[in-house]
């Protein structure tokens, strides 16, 4: 099994669709009912990467997508049983956020990259306002991590187009992870002190 | 120091003050509100940018342009059309 160019090869099982066991992570989908009406929430899946085709995945790695990547069955290659074998374009027509680590943390790729928010600064001294009234910032945050041979580096105050930071929401092993993540053509500008 | 990448740069904009002398004699200021085209300095430019300098003068189109601190940060890319031209 050989994907044309600029796409790589993942397997997924069809019948998991509460969570994804992979050895010993166990990926949930979030609960329905945990959904709100954010829409700058985004919930990922993953399957395993069987064929990379240069693609900068590894044999075994567990790519992170939108779910709706999943239910395009056009293509879909072959079914054994559940376990379904899918093409995926990494082209730039898809959107991948990158891959999970060991530790279940999502490591970006395809020029998305881990950002932190930062919150507004403080309007004034006399007024404390509280942690549920803190705003942040909407253009500014912090590199966390940056997909291989970035121009940015991780520590680096960025500033984005205003709601081009995605959150996404997943959760690992039972306990629930929050990653805000950022398209390279989004960020316009570094800030530097 | 807010650094532009690619085609994107940095402006100050002028800000246009109107004085208005009211019938009790005070001097009123109306600033103008943001409008669809405002005039305004180059700051500072990504490494891609060919089509103007640091220092000139350009219209440009504010809407959807990130403002930090008073200042936008506008691309210049042919496909975007946000400066519409430089007045120097």
């Amino acid at each position: 099994m050989k994907p044309l160019k600029n796409r790589f090869i993942v397997k997924f099982d069809s019948e998991q669709k509460e969570y994804f066991q992979y050895g010993t992570l166990k990926l949930y989908s979030p609960q329905r009912g945990l959904r709100n009406e954010d829409a700058k929430v985004a919930y990922p899946t993953v399957a395993e990467v069987v064929e990379p085709n240069g693609s900068g995945f590894n044999v075994g790695d567990l790519a992170v997508f939108p779910h709706t990547i999943l239910d395009n069955k056009s293509k879909y290659i072959k079914k054994e049983g559940s376990i379904v074998y899918m093409t995926i374009p990494f082209d730039g027509s898809e959107p991948i956020f990158g891959k999970i680590g060991s530790k279940g943390e999502i490591i970006p790729m395809f020029n998305n990259y881990v950002c932190k928010r930062m919150e507004e600064a403080k309007q004034s001294n006399i007024i404390i306002t509280p942690d549920s009234y803190k705003k942040n910032n909407p253009y500014k945050g912090i590199v966390l991590a940056s997909p291989p041979n970035s121009d940015i580096l991780e520590g680096t105050t960025v500033i984005w187009y205003k709601h081009s930071d995605y959150k996404l929401h997943y959760n690992v092993n039972g306990e629930e992870r929050e990653t805000i993540v950022v398209k390279r053509e989004d960020i316009v500008a570094t800030c530097k002190n | 120091m807010i650094q532009p990448l690619d085609s994107y740069v940095l402006i100050k904009p002028e800000q246009i003050k109107n004085e208005v002398e009211t019938k009790s004699g005070i001097i009123g200021v109306i600033i103008t509100p943001k409008i669809n085209y405002i005039q305004g300095e180059i700051i500072a430019i990504g490494k891609d940018v060919d089509c103007v300098k640091v220092g000139d003068i350009v219209v440009f189109q504010p809407i959807h342009a990130p403002e930090v601190d008073g200042y936008f940060i506008v691309n210049t890319s042919e496909n975007d059309n946000r400066i519409l031209y430089k007045k120097n």
